[in-house]
């Protein structure tokens, strides 16, 4: 052969040869000319089928093969088919030969030429050649060959005009096995691409026919081509089950296999693997009775065969072990897992023993040191641990589970994490995840990215405490923050803002500030501080060191370091927090003026929108813009789950288990929303409740502050105000007065702040009360009384504004309950509004604390600037009736006197602490100080117009005498005796030392 | 500005590497080598390359990168004519097709060439000339080497491409006109692009320090002296070598110089009316029905003056990708099918001014299973043509004035080359 294909040797050897891609297509052009050249008739004398009847059988051999090599390299080849067919139609052998690996390269199934080879591959499929004798070619040769092209051109026009052609050789007693071996193959190759072609019902006992046969390599082409069949249409081939027992157990039981068809003493294990791929595909099969076309079967075959079933799985299970012969165990190996995961599909109606004999199994080889044993073992174990009850008898396993996530090798850690993944519960998530972070310091950075996102989805899921689930994230952005997606801290955000029970939102806040808090920390760790601190700040505020300075401060040190993304979030988190704070504004507006030109056009927005908002809208306007965020839709999917299915496809076990709701899941879900109910329902009460118990006298503020002398103790075990904090208290409740947060009141036990806040007729007060002692408060109550020149909406921690004595809510150890009222003034009062607090100790003590809430009329007030003259006209106007009120009150006796400076401080105390505008220019000597506002309410007077008071204030000082004369005059007496109470009440905070 | 130059070889290893700002370091050759030398890509891809907000700009001489590196905003054509200009100065030192081992053996003079025409990024002298005075670690050893206070004075002064006091026997000037006729014809005859590109070449060998006037049949100053001459022609374009005073091309179009010595080029320019195409062609190609065969005419005349003559002219005639066959005829040269081109070529090696010739061919095709529509490439021509310019520029005068006033001889040639000659069919 090797002297007669000289010229083919050749330019194969001139391209192996060539130095570069151009020399070669060079080359190859120049062949191909030849070759045209070759196959064009000299004398343009061309045969029928247009071939050159010139050329000799080995010229016209020897160009095939070249244009088989040429088409092989990657170039096109668009001619020389009419030789090809000449070669097809040889009768000689080697010809043929050629001829059919031409076809089969060179045709596409869609050429128009396929039509002129059918009649050829139809006569060769049908006709075994033996004419032949001198050749040594056997006598199934051009069948074969035959068969190979169909498989290979694959046509729509060869498929139908061939396929019952294929079908016909399959099953004809004449074919040789090899020729039905080919034949198998090469129909199931037409009915992976037109599945329509055989009608499953008619073929299955044809198929049958086929099992019965003794050649085992018939039987694995047979069972390919079944297996091909089954998986498109299942129920078409379930009455084939009892053959493919029936082989099973010839080669597991009896070991009945032919010499060359045994792999290392193993009879053959393909066979074996098709077969169990086979009964994989009937889950059922164990309980239901099969449908019987011929009904010739009885029950009694039916249960033979499925005992006969559970005996060679059984066997298979108990006879495998780890062999010295790698290539023997690798073949006993792949049988074992494929019957394994028949015992997998089987699930629950599979018998018990093999689950367990199965479980035992796995977990040893779990446990070996052969990589691929145990990867394959994993994967098993993790589809395995999908079966309902398996998840007790897998926990066994954790331990040695968790070793192999220290594997050398990643392809196992990744299956370990995967299994880990899947057997996680609420009973062993902790032990779990815990592991997990404890491991990710170690992971490389490959498996980081999938065991973060893993670890994020198993807290959330199983996390009894939600604390828990935000401390892990924080773990594992501080471990490896750059793997920890947006999405991961997204839901961070979500599941924080969805569950304002308990105190999660002020323990996020503060564990995220102190987290936030070293210079350096990672990116994502700032970007949830920014958001959760600008959500819930305003929680923490009271808590020393995380005032809303502070919090500025802290998120601010990482402003130059941070992207443009983060950038944009710290600047809405400053717009909250100067909203909040008064004292964040000066610290804030820099940067937002500095950000107006920032490059990023995000940043630039927000700066300047948030920068120009108070002058552009309303106060109320921009409250409700920078309100805290509503709850998030609670979407049935998390985005960490759908990254997951990105990630590993539909079907594998993590993302089965992931998209199923765990319970822990599920009762935090149920709570949020009792919460949110019982939220509604307190509204709605109160709105109901108009008539509130009234006062029995109406007392200034000053007095207000002793509440507890003024009531009388009705029940004994009652603990009252103790005695000695009441000086305090007024003290506070003066400052507070006049200031926007504070402490209203504290003992031992509890801790009462107040931060609060107006615009307008419109109040918004955060009442904290934290517990101070070391046991928790239990049935905490915080009871408002309604008084009819306010409207109160009221919105607290669950259970704290219960009515029932029984209800309220538990306060533990260091943390805070918290009470949100929205108040609007509808007529101008005198007094505050009181609150009672009640609460248990853990001993039984009942404690009451009458308190009075600092929402005096002075906080409703607006300045108003005005001229001189004019004030002097309305000060005249407002003079004597009850519009006037007036007092005289002295500075006690160790008073700093009364200087430039100390006029200074009152000016203060009427512009910032009574909000008066001052009035210059009409105060006649340096002692005196005036001014102006505007007392606004939300009632409508009878023109829809909001009502308004016109408020005049004027403070005169007697240096000689240290003594100050208060006067107010006003278009209510109501307000003038307000206002003078409270201005009194600030300057005499004031000259105490 | 330019902060780096790099001379890589083929597998991307640094040869030479030349810091000339800091805000660039030698890992950026790591980039480099990944994206350009290992895609293999060349001639193809830009060669303007930014990777990690650092733009490299790269030429290649035989298989030698000159890369350089910025990270500002520089002009491009001022760093590749620099990089032309350093691959022109090496060869000028290590001779005309200097390797990798010549560049390796020469390291301290390549250094201190690059020192010496770059300065913080900025380029500086690249005259040869000039830096052979001074630099001349290689096998370059002037005569007369000057005192190292001339030396000083002339590199800072107004002209550094010529140095004081060169002396030559014979005062000699060479100008070469090249010109390149660019053509696309459309299948019916239609001029679509029609252009000359031409280029001056100047060899001088002239004593001292002479101003030199050059003049070429501009039509701005043709029509400026009003004799009553033929029409001047009309330049569209032109660039010239730096030594060119171009205030006064300016103000009155005539271009002055103290020309460097040896050989350079004195301007580029272009052209793109009344141009003269020295060869006509007539083509006629027609597929029969059933794609079986293809019958080619042509019919080429030289349209010059009878007096010249065209030599090397290659004209190549595609033919389908599935010829089988071809049957050529024509009067003279030598013609025939090459299937690596694809194409019929027909060569002469003398074709004569206002001789015709005709050539007819018959193509067989080979039948194939999926018919393709043959998408008829142009015809491509290669010529050139001695003594004449398509674009009908000549020189009318040099005049070179020196204090000495000696006599100079004068020799012009001119050449017409085939660029993109290409004829629709």
């Amino acid at each position: 052969m090797a002297s007669q294909a000289r010229g083919l040797q050749n330019f194969i050897s001139d391209l192996r040869n060539a130095k570069s891609k151009e020399e070669e297509t060079k080359r190859v052009d120049k062949e191909l000319a030849n070759i045209r050249k070759q196959f064009t008739p000299k004398g343009g004398k061309v045969a029928e089928d247009g071939s050159n009847p010139a050329l000799s059988s080995y010229q016209r051999k020897k160009y095939v093969w070249k244009l088989v090599y040429i088409h092989v390299l990657g170039y096109d080849v668009d001619f020389g088919h009419a030789e090809v067919m000449v070669l097809v139609r040889s009768n000689k052998y080697s010809e043929k030969h050629v001829g059919y690996t031409a076809l089969s390269l060179l045709l596409r199934g869609d050429d128009p030429m396929v039509n002129t080879v059918l009649s050829t591959i139809r006569k060769d499929l049908t006709t075994p050649s033996t004419s032949e004798k001198k050749n040594s070619a056997p006598p199934d040769a051009g069948q074969s060959l035959a068969l190979c092209s169909i498989a290979n051109i694959i046509g729509l026009e060869l498929i139908q005009a061939l396929h019952s052609e294929v079908q016909q050789t399959l099953v004809a007693k004449s074919s040789t096995p090899n020729v039905k071996k080919k034949a198998a193959l090469c129909l199931l190759r037409l009915v992976r691409t037109s599945p329509k072609v055989v009608a499953g019902r008619e073929f299955a006992p044809q198929v049958a026919q086929l099992l019965q046969d003794r050649h085992l390599g018939v039987l694995t082409s047979a069972m390919s081509l079944l297996y091909g069949l089954a998986s498109q249409i299942p129920d078409d081939y379930e009455s084939l089950i009892p053959y493919v027992v029936h082989i099973l157990g010839m080669l597991v039981l009896k070991k009945a296999c032919a010499r060359e068809y045994l792999y290392y003493r193993t009879p053959s294990p393909w066979l074996q693997i098709k077969l169990l791929k086979f009964l994989q595909l009937y889950p059922t099969s164990l309980v239901q009775t099969p449908k019987n076309g011929n009904g010739k079967e009885t029950a009694a075959d039916n249960a033979a065969h499925i005992t006969q079933l559970t005996s060679i799985v059984s066997k298979i299970l108990t006879e495998t072990d780890v062999s010295d012969s790698i290539n023997k165990s690798n073949a006993d190996h792949a049988v074992l897992f494929e019957a394994v995961n028949l015992i997998v599909t089987w699930g629950s109606s599979g018998p018990d023993h093999l689950r367990d004999g199965a479980m035992k199994l796995l977990g040893k080889f779990i446990s070996v040191r052969e990589p691929n044993i145990r990867y394959l073992g994993l994967l098993t174990m993790a589809k395995l641990a999908q079966l309902e009850g398996s998840a007790e008898s897998i926990k066994k396993h954790q331990a040695t589970v968790l070793v192999s996530l220290k594997d050398a090798d990643i392809s196992v850690r990744r299956r370990a994490l995967d299994l880990l993944f899947v057997m996680c519960d609420t009973d062993n998530a902790e032990r779990i995840v815990d592991e997990l972070v404890a491991h990710l310091v170690l992971a490389d950075a490959a498996i980081r990215e999938e065991m973060v996102l893993k670890i994020a989805i198993l807290a959330e899921k199983y996390a009894t405490d939600l604390r828990w689930y935000v401390d892990t994230i924080l773990k594992l952005i501080s471990i490896s923050g750059d793997h920890v997606s947006d999405a991961i801290w997204h839901r961070v955000v979500q599941i924080v803002t969805n569950h304002p029970q308990g105190d999660l939102q002020a323990y996020t806040a503060a564990t995220l500030l102190v987290a936030a808090s070293p210079r350096r920390c990672h990116e994502t760790a700032v970007r949830v501080a920014a958001y959760v601190l600008g959500e819930f700040g305003f929680l923490i505020a009271e808590r020393p060191g995380m005032s809303g300075e502070e919090q500025f401060r802290i998120l601010h040190q990482h402003w130059a370091t941070s992207e443009y993304q983060t950038r944009a979030i710290l600047t809405s988190t400053y717009a909250k927090l100067a909203n909040l704070y008064e004292e964040c504004r000066p610290l804030v507006a820099p940067v937002f003026a500095r950000c107006k030109n920032s490059v990023d056009v995000e940043i630039q927005q927000r700066a300047a929108e948030y920068a120009s908002m108070r002058e552009a809208f309303s106060p109320e306007a921009v409250e409700d813009l920078l309100r805290e965020m509503p709850p998030f839709e609670d979407n049935k999917q998390s985005a960490l789950e759908q990254r997951l299915r990105d990630k590993e496809g539909d079907d594998s076990a993590a993302v089965v288990k992931a998209a199923r709701p765990s319970a822990a899941q599920r009762e935090r879900a149920a709570q949020s929303k009792a919460a949110a109910r019982a939220v509604e329902e307190v509204q709605a009460q109160a709105k109901a409740d108009d008539v509130g118990p009234i006062e029995d006298d109406p007392v200034s503020p000053m007095s207000d502050g002793s509440p507890g002398t003024n009531r009388p103790k009705d029940r004994t075990q009652k603990v009252g105000i103790p005695r000695e904090v009441i000086p305090a208290m007024r003290k506070a409740f003066s400052n507070l007065c006049t200031s926007p947060s504070g402490v209203l009141f504290e003992n031992a036990v509890l801790q009462v702040g107040v931060k609060q806040e107006y615009v307008g007729a419109q109040g918004r007060i955060s009442v904290f009360f934290g517990n101070l002692s070391k046991k928790p408060l239990f049935h905490f109550r915080a009871i408002v009384e309604d008084v009819e020149h306010l409207k109160v909406q009221k919105q607290g921690t669950q259970g704290l504004l219960d009515e029932d004595e029984n209800g309220g809510c538990t306060v533990a150890v260091r943390t805070q309950a918290k009470l949100l009222l929205l108040v609007e003034v509808t007529a101008p009062f005198d007094d505050a509004p009181a609150m009672r607090v009640v609460f248990e100790t853990e001993e039984g003590e009942l404690h009451e604390y009458p308190l009075r809430l600092p929402v005096v009329a002075t906080c409703f007030m607006e300045p108003v600037t005005l001229e001189p003259a004019a004030f002097m006209q309305r000060w005249k106007s407002l003079e004597g009736q009850d519009r006037e009120c007036q007092e005289v009150v002295k500075a006690p006796a160790n008073a700093p006197t009364i200087d430039e400076e100390y006029m200074t401080r009152i000016s203060r105390i009427v512009t910032e602490g009574l909000k008066f505008g001052r009035c210059q220019g009409c105060d006649p000597t340096p002692w005196t100080v005036s001014g102006a506002a505007t007392f606004r309410t939300g009632a409508k007077d009878m023109n829809g117009n909001n009502i308004n008071v016109g408020c005049l204030v004027r403070v005169e000082a007697n240096p000689q005498a240290g003594a100050f004369r208060v006067t107010t005059r006003t278009l209510h007496p109501l307000c003038s005796k307000a206002v003078k109470n409270v201005a009194l009440v600030s300057i005499k905070l004031s000259s105490s030392p | 500005m330019i902060s780096m130059i790099m001379v890589l070889n083929q597998k991307g290893d640094i040869m030479i590497s030349r810091q000339y700002r800091d805000d660039v370091g030698r890992a950026a050759a790591d980039s480099f080598r990944l994206q350009v030398v290992a895609a293999k890509e060349t001639g193809t891809e830009a060669p303007v390359k930014r990777i990690e907000n650092c733009s490299f700009l790269y030429t290649r001489h035989l298989n030698m990168y000159f890369v350089a590196l910025t990270r500002s905003n520089v002009n491009p054509a001022l760093v590749f004519e620099y990089l032309f200009q350093l691959i022109r100065i090496l060869k000028a030192y290590l001779g005309e097709d200097f390797d990798e081992n010549a560049m390796r053996n020469n390291m301290t003079l390549i250094y201190e060439l690059m020192d010496e025409t770059m300065d913080f990024g900025y380029p500086q002298n690249c005259a040869v000339d000039v830096l052979r005075l001074y630099i001349n670690l290689g096998n370059v050893r002037p005569q007369d080497e000057p005192e190292p206070s001339q030396l000083t004075s002339q590199i800072t002064g107004a002209i550094d491409w010529r140095r004081e006091g060169i002396r030559h026997k014979k005062n000699e000037v060479y100008i070469d006109v090249l010109e390149s006729v660019n053509l696309l014809l459309s299948s019916n005859g239609n001029v679509l692009r029609n252009e000359v590109t031409g280029q001056v070449q100047m060899n001088t060998k002239l004593t001292g320090m002479p101003e030199c006037k050059f003049g070429l049949n501009d039509k701005l100053v043709i029509d400026k002296e009003k004799e009553d001459r033929k029409p001047g022609v009309e330049i569209d374009d032109c660039t010239f070598h730096r030594c060119v005073r171009l205030g006064k091309f300016d103000a009155d179009r005539t271009i002055t110089f103290i020309p460097p010595d040896g050989e350079f080029e004195l301007m580029r320019y272009r052209v793109t009316d009344n141009i003269n195409l020295p060869f006509r062609i007539i083509p006629a190609v027609q597929e029969e029905q059933g794609m079986t065969k293809v019958s080619i005419n042509l019919k080429v005349i030289a349209n010059f003056s009878d007096q010249l003559y065209a030599t090397h002219v290659v004209l190549k005639v595609p033919v389908p990708k599935n010829t089988a066959k071809a049957k050529i005829k024509h009067s003279f040269g030598r013609a025939k099918y090459e299937p690596e081109q694809q194409a019929i070529v027909w060569r002469v090696k003398r074709f004569a001014g206002k001789a015709e010739c005709h050539i007819n061919a018959e193509v067989d095709l080979m039948p194939t299973v999926r018919p393709k529509p043959w998408s008829r490439p142009p015809i491509n021509v290669e010529f050139q043509v001695p003594m004449f310019t398509a674009s009908g520029v000549h020189v009318r005068f040099l005049r070179v004035y020196d204090k000495s006033g000696y006599h100079t001889n004068r020799w012009v040639r001119y050449i017409t080359k085939a660029g993109n000659y290409q004829i629709r069919i």
